[in-house]
């Protein structure tokens, strides 16, 4: 309830309390002549839920029993990385080198509790002293401007390259890591997505990373929110994959790291439901940087707690989750479980709409068909597609 | 939630951090990830979910009034029936209320002794002037006035026994210095109780579902559901620990599923376990929280149950973790319309219909809330947090800490039972006139005769979920039905003009 | 899915009447789950000359029943018209296994197919009370599947991961035509068995990749499984009846404890262990159980 929201209904129920007798309006009539809330201003994935297990499936208890959010990344010949919560830390966020080590130390302290989350950065933090040795996955990354030539990595060992796709160069970038790393190699798709995806991984990198809060500002996304995105991003990965042998084992494909609004745990479960496989996750980021604006800013060490600290309690309510759907992996979650109450996001996603288990466009398109079978007519697939065109408004 | 200095002060830092980035951040969440960072633990939360669309104002019931002029004396449709009946399916007993609507399922524990008082006491006082009202006990066991209301309770208790019940009811007035409170007239029950079997099993005594009027199998709520009970630690005071069997000051999580249901054939056998022990007297209701509807629902009509309970995801509850409570389940509305499929369904291939009753929760705070749910196919309707706000609740929403400003379900506030009392008298008898003018106003003799006929839809969305016609007369599928024929008729690209046409219409609906 | 049970004679040297066994196994069980059943016998070596096909045919919704006798030469064929036909829907594809099921209650099968008569070695039966998938004689239990004959699953549980799995069994040619997850075991088992046939191998496989509670029961032509997910999250327990001089010596498995009552298999009374297959092989004069 937001606060409009609650007010109204104090208002209500407190006059039938004092009175006990009847009003002239009810709660319903009150919000109906409310002004209109900028719909642009609420975020579509509020009006996308998921579907718990109770009955017909039963709950798993994350307290109590083992929960796994392990996953693995790179392809068949890359020499793999295993997580073991699915979130690797980006920022799109300015930060300076002290906040930076403050995640480090951090994401070490995690690691040594057998939570292994993987690091996105330009910067490397210096770790000849001993105790400041890198316990977690580092994928490096590579500025576009760079040249081809592997070797400044051989020193620092990543573990994995992220590479920003921009243009034809990108791709000679590409193939010429891919011959030398043999790491997962991820590439920042964000600039020219859609396109391009089939050929990066024909050149053999190990993931994409699509970050929707650039997508979105492009022309082609204009209007649209992170669910396209990310059914789009998902979509193309399994497109690339039909009919290929290297399909009959999940770990071998390849990884879709979504990152922009993705920042809190119930977005993380949404978006892994429509198909993200890692979440690019900001948060931690702007905690660290979140020092900045402090009066009395705090010491390196403290920030990494207030990092190590946030991220245990993330863990938990990512744990949480799948379990009350009745999954004991989090990467089984898919997007069969999600209902939407917008026919936005039903059309964005291919989200069904609650109450059901159709979407918005299959419900359109079994009108189609019982109102032509109806008049004895038949409508071939180009004319349903107009109808349905027609419908959601293209 | 009186938040230390500390914590609002990160808050204020990542809120100035978020604002200058270039990355999205939900600025009205940022205090969950305060709360992480502040003690690592999953952040908690009360009552129930924002829904940023809830359907019910965007249905309208075609021609009523809550109330019909100024000076109304409210006597027009006093003869509107608007009783309810629960069991007689499997069930030798029945529970008769006078309202369609009931108090859903609050824990002593999740709600302090004052408020259960309260509602204890006016629903005494209603059924003495003829509303009877059913009450539920909520998951965290039965108070000792509540199982031994009425002199046949007592006649199976020995003399040592009854000791220690009133001992115990001491103790519990004390605790809550109610001192004053006249204990004898307490243990008196006028009204129908059902008893919540849930996975945590908190009770001792069998007289819990033996005493008990109608037992209700939770099986999962709305706010959480594949999430068990949670009480927090600040909150199991010895006296809650005592009633409920559990260590003080430890966080209750009851199991998110009970050990010996877990699956249907489960239930089936929970259920003829239950019904031996009642002698197959009392009925028996499973609830569940709106996911799965079809499915859960036509589980509950195999498994020999009198009634199911369906809990919209904007349920209100004590406690729940956050996230969890804003992302899973679906709302009330949408799920009336699977439900009553899977009854019709299961009864098409029978020709009998029975006693087997709907009753729906969920964020309905006010008749005309009642009014749509029936209407759209439910028999009975559990209201929570509207007997909360009827007692001065301020939707604070901080439940689950030990601190509530209406003194509801915190220990620091005092609650005025006397008042307290009235305002949930008032709010019954007032909903209770209001729906006897909605159902007279549309032209019923009974509340339970409202039918989806009496409803339109303001908005494209719900017309195509509830089925129901719009505004202006027209259905979801009119738009459809004439573009197919424009494009059976034209056989070639749409013209220009019928896509204005279409949005200046569907302009005109919103 | 709800009730499951097999039977698995010692010494199968000769058959029994095992249908009879299943008929009261789950006649004991009837009052929990009544929505449809089915059972699938094996028999030593009846027919070795053709495959079986039994599929229903949809008709304005009724479900017609009609068995196909395809002698090798013509089984791919008959196969493949089949599967593009999209009201039919095949139930069993069988040499040596007699899969029969229903809507309903066991009785009622008794009387159309007169199980208690079929003879055989061993044979697994199933009480549906549905979960997710409709009512109707396709979505009774056993499953069986295409890709290799004499195969048949009975399932209690539910496997949530079942969208997951059926994409990648179909991304991979093979063909399931209910929307049942139980058939996605079935599948995903003779999909293992034809890459290494080692039938341990293949459930471990599925325990792994599977998500949600189960326990089901596979039966192939020399061998029955009782699998139980990782969490243990659904009963399954197995006794042995060691016979008189009426009748021989037995396994039986089950839900319910009471099952195993009603056909006095109430020796060695053991639950297996969750995430360990249990074999029970049938050789030709002993019975080996493995781990």
């Amino acid at each position: 309830m937001n606060d409009a929201d609650k007010f109204i209904i104090r208002k209500a129920v407190l006059e039938l309390a004092k009175t006990g007798t009847p009003r002239f309006t009810s709660i319903d009539d009150d919000v109906r002549n409310l002004p209109k809330v900028n719909s642009k201003a609420t975020n579509l994935w509020d009006y996308v839920t998921a579907i718990g297990a109770q009955l017909s499936r039963p709950p798993y208890d994350p307290y109590r029993e083992t929960i796994s959010l392990n996953i693995t990344i790179g392809r068949k010949k890359s020499r793999r990385v295993c997580l073991n919560i699915p979130l690797i830390i980006y920022g799109n966020i300015a930060i300076n080198y002290s906040s930076l080590e403050a995640v480090h130390l951090a994401l070490n302290r995690l690691a040594e509790k057998g939570n292994v989350l993987g690091l996105i950065s330009e910067i490397e933090i210096n770790t000849t002293k001993d105790n400041n040795k890198r316990k977690y996955p580092l994928f490096k990354k590579v500025p576009f401007y760079r040249n081809d030539s592997l070797d400044e990595y051989q020193n620092s060992c990543p573990e994995g390259l992220v590479l920003e796709y921009k243009d034809q160069a990108s791709l000679r970038m590409l193939q010429n890591f891919r011959k030398e790393f043999d790491g997962p190699i991820l590439v920042d798709v964000s600039e020219v997505f859609p396109l391009y995806t089939k050929t990066i991984l024909e050149e053999g990198a190990d993931g994409i990373i699509v970050d929707t809060d650039k997508v979105t500002k492009n022309e082609r996304y204009k209007g649209k929110h992170a669910i396209a995105v990310i059914y789009d991003a998902r979509n193309a990965i399994n497109d690339y994959y039909k009919g290929r042998e290297e399909n009959d084992n999940d770990d071998n494909i390849a990884t879709l790291v979504i990152a922009g609004d993705v920042n809190s745990a119930g977005k993380i479960v949404k978006a892994a439901a429509v198909g993200a496989n890692v979440i690019g996750y900001s948060t931690s980021m702007l905690i660290a940087r979140s020092n900045m604006y402090s009066e009395k800013p705090s010491d390196v060490s403290s920030i990494a707690d207030n990092v190590f600290r946030h991220m245990l309690g993330t863990k938990g309510e990512i744990k949480g989750i799948p379990a009350a759907l009745g999954y004991s992996d989090f990467h089984n979650l898919s997007a069969s479980d999600l209902r939407t109450s917008s026919i936005d996001a039903s059309l964005q996603g291919n989200i069904p709409l609650e109450g059901g288990d159709r979407t918005y466009k299959e419900m359109v398109e079994e009108i189609v068909n019982e109102y032509a079978s109806e008049k004895g007519i038949t409508l071939n697939s180009l004319e349903t597609q107009q109808v349905l065109r027609f419908m959601v408004g293209e | 939630m009186p938040y230390s200095k500390d914590i609002l002060e990160l808050k204020r830092h990542l809120l100035r951090a978020a604002e200058s980035s270039n990355s999205y951040f939900d600025l009205t969440k940022l205090i969950v990830d305060v709360r992480k960072i502040n003690d690592s633990e999953i952040p908690y939360s009360g009552l129930g979910a924002r829904s940023p669309n809830d359907y019910f104002p965007s249905i309208k019931i075609i021609g009523s009034t809550l109330r019909s002029k100024e000076n109304d004396d409210f006597t027009t449709y006093k003869n509107i029936d608007t009783k309810f009946t629960l069991g007689g399916r499997y069930s030798t007993n029945l529970i008769t209320s006078d309202v369609p609507f009931f108090v859903s399922g609050m824990s002593y524990g999740s709600l302090k002794l004052p408020a259960k008082i309260a509602l204890h006491l006016a629903l005494n006082r209603l059924a003495k002037e003829g509303i009877k009202v059913i009450m539920n006990t909520g998951e965290g066991g039965a108070l000792p006035w509540e199982l031994y209301g009425s002199e046949e309770s007592w006649s199976n208790v020995s003399k040592k026994r009854h000791e220690n019940i009133l001992s115990y009811a001491d103790r519990l007035l004390k605790e809550h210095h109610l001192e004053s409170t006249d204990r004898d007239s307490l243990f008196c029950r006028l009204y129908p109780l059902i008893t919540q079997y849930a996975s945590g099993r908190f009770w001792k005594d069998p007289s819990y579902l033996l005493n008990a009027d109608g037992i209700e199998i939770k099986i999962g709520q709305g706010a959480k559901i594949g999430h068990g009970g949670l009480l927090p630690g600040p909150k199991v005071t010895d006296l809650v620990a005592e009633n409920r069997g559990i260590p003080s000051y430890k966080a209750a999580h009851s199991p998110s599923r009970h050990l010996d249901i877990l699956g249907p054939e489960d239930l089936v056998a929970k259920i003829l376990e239950l019904r031996e022990i009642t002698d197959w007297r009392t009925p028996i209701i499973v609830k569940v929280g709106c996911s799965r509807v079809y499915d859960d629902i036509e589980i509950i009509l195999k498994s020999y149950a009198d009634a199911a309970s369906i809990d919209g995801f904007v349920g209100g509850t004590g406690a729940a973790p956050w996230e969890l409570r804003d992302i899973i389940g679906i709302n009330t509305i949408p799920s009336l319309k699977p439900a009553r499929e899977a009854i019709a369904n299961y009864y098409s291939t029978d020709n009998k219909r029975d006693e087997f009753r709907l009753i729906v929760h969920g964020s309905v705070w006010d008749s005309e809330r009642i009014a749509k749910c029936i209407a759209l196919g439910a028999n009975g309707v559990g209201i929570g947090t509207g007997f909360l706000l009827s007692m001065g609740c301020t939707l604070v929403q901080d439940c689950y800490t030990n601190v509530c400003p209406a003194g509801l379900t915190g220990s620091y506030e005092k609650l005025d039972i006397q008042t307290s009392v009235n305002g949930i008298v008032n709010y019954v008898k007032g909903t209770l006139l209001e729906l006897k003018n909605i159902a007279g106003s549309v032209g019923r003799q009974s509340i339970h005769d409202l039918r989806r006929e009496d409803l339109i839809a303001t908005d494209e969305l719900t017309s195509l979920i509830c089925e129901l016609p719009l505004v202006n007369g027209r259905t979801f599928k009119d738009p459809i039905k004439e573009m197919v024929k424009t494009v059976i008729d034209n056989r070639k690209n749409l013209k220009e003009h019928q896509v204005d046409e279409y949005w200046r219409m569907k302009k005109k609906v919103e | 899915m709800c009730g499951i049970c097999a039977v698995i004679m010692e010494n199968s040297n000769k058959d029994f009447p095992i249908g009879c066994l299943l008929f009261k196994m789950m006649e004991s069980q009837q009052i929990r789950a009544q929505d449809s059943t089915g059972v699938a016998i094996f028999n030593n070596g009846s027919n070795k000359e053709f495959y079986k096909i039994d599929y229903f045919k949809k008709n304005n919704g009724k479900y017609n029943p009609v068995t196909e006798k395809v002698p090798q030469e013509r089984l791919d064929k008959v196969l493949y018209e089949l599967s593009q036909d999209s009201n039919v829907v095949i139930s069993s594809f069988a040499k040596e296994m007699n899969l029969v099921k229903d809507t309903g209650l066991v009785r009622d099968l008794d009387a159309k197919y007169k199980i208690r008569s079929i003879e055989g070695t061993h044979g697994i039966g199933h009480l549906r009370i549905a979960t997710s998938s409709r009512v109707t004689p396709d979505n009774a239990h056993p499953f069986s599947t295409i890709v290799m004959p004499d195969i048949a699953v009975v399932h209690n549980g539910e496997i949530t991961n079942y969208s997951k799995l059926r994409s990648l069994l179909e991304l991979q040619g093979y063909r399931l035509f209910t929307r049942c997850d139980s058939e996605v075991i079935a599948v995903f088992i003779a999909d293992q068995l034809l890459r290494h046939g080692d039938l341990e191998k293949a459930n471990n496989e599925f325990i792994k990749k599977a998500d949600g509670p189960f326990t089901y029961i596979v039966a192939t032509p020399d061998s029955l499984a009782l699998v139980r997910d990782r969490f243990g999250a659904r009963k399954g327990i197995f006794g042995y009846n060691p016979g008189n001089r009426n009748y021989p010596s037995f396994w039986a498995m089950a839900t319910d404890l009471s099952a195993l009552d009603s056909v006095g298999a109430t020796l060695y009374v053991e639950t297996p262990q969750p995430g360990k297959p249990k074999i029970f092989y049938k050789k030709m004069k002993i019975t080996t159980i493995s781990n």
